[in-house]
């Protein structure tokens, strides 16, 4: 996948513009932390996407919001997260490739439900 | 009544060495089979442990003592398990994906191999690529196995593998890939270039002595 750090590094500053109390519940160390989880989250969909396997993402998706939730991060941040990373990394590639990333995202936000 | 493996768990939790070398020995003095004792008391523990910290139970310092303790416990039932004996043959080289460091399945492999008179060569955490195969080359294995914890090291099995096969060694060794990862899935190991998969140390022992027994 191309651009992963511009990629991480976009979404971290959406989810804090859009969600300001983030910083007051977390601090700068959240945000940091947040930057860190973006990457793993671009790492962890590049190969869901390069190999077409949607489940390895979901699983990955799944454990992701048990680890979260257990640190006081509620699932819709996780879900937000997701989104932006499907929209930022889809924004990067055609039609096609875009439509598989989407695809392989939305699945994996079938695994955590909507609050 | 804790089982055996909720025992030891409690020992790597308090981070007690000593006591979870106990467990290992009263384990092999009732039940000799390091098997069991690597799949029935070690692995379910260190899924545990790995659960705990998913759960924020524990820390990743609390996390690292248990693997270090639970390693220290293995080389302590390897040594008195292993019997030294005159077949050395066939010969695997076993090693993590580049930055991958969850090497616990991987040791078990090749611990329960030499037990089988296998000769293994355990390489450990995160090896280079081109690392592994100039060690392959040079010693010119009958197995690679290549192992796999999280989905972001498959780009790196499938470069091992393809570095490996693209060596020029003749014979070219059979490849078995495992780890969390792969979790045993055949079409993704074919999709990644390896011959051979298995979802656990044991299944994997079971695919090689299949595969040996064969020739």
């Amino acid at each position: 996948m191309r651009d992963k750090e511009a990629i991480a590094v976009a979404v971290t500053k959406t989810l804090y513009d859009e969600s300001p109390e983030l910083i007051a519940k977390h601090g700068e160390r959240g945000r940091e932390k947040t930057l860190q989880d973006m990457r793993y989250n671009v790492e962890h969909l590049t190969p869901a996407v390069d190999l077409g396997d949607a489940d390895m993402f979901a699983k990955y998706v799944k454990w992701l919001d048990d680890l979260l939730r257990a640190r006081g991060v509620d699932t819709k941040y996780t879900r937000r997260c997701l989104e932006m990373v499907r929209d930022e990394a889809s924004a990067r590639y055609d039609a096609d490739a875009a439509g598989a990333i989407n695809d392989i995202v939305d699945v994996g936000l079938g695994e955590v439900a909507a609050a | 009544m804790m089982t055996p493996a909720e025992d030891f768990l409690s020992a790597l939790l308090r981070g007690d060495r000593r006591g979870a070398n106990q467990l290992v020995d009263a384990a092999l003095d009732s039940n000799p089979d390091l098997r069991s004792l690597y799949l029935d008391i070690l692995q379910p523990a260190m899924r545990e442990v790995g659960r705990l910290w998913q759960e924020n139970g524990i820390s990743v310092a609390d996390e690292h003592l248990a693997t270090a303790i639970a390693q220290a416990a293995m080389g302590r039932a390897f040594e008195r398990s292993y019997v030294w004996h005159d077949r050395r043959t066939p010969t695997l080289i076993a090693a993590c994906a580049e930055d991958e460091r969850h090497q616990m399945g991987l040791r078990m492999l090749c611990d329960l191999l030499e037990l089988e008179g296998w000769d293994t060569t355990y390489l450990g955490a995160s090896v280079p690529v081109e690392s592994l195969v100039a060690i392959v080359v040079k010693r010119k294995p009958d197995v690679v196995a290549v192992s796999a914890t999280i989905a972001p090291h498959l780009p790196r099995v499938r470069s091992a593998v393809g570095a490996i096969r693209g060596s020029g060694l003749s014979p070219m060794p059979l490849i078995i890939i495992g780890g969390l990862a792969v979790g045993g899935d055949e079409e993704l190991a074919r999709r990644l270039g390896a011959d051979l998969t298995a979802s656990d140390a044991s299944e994997a022992v079971r695919v090689l002595r299949d595969q040996f027994a064969q020739r």
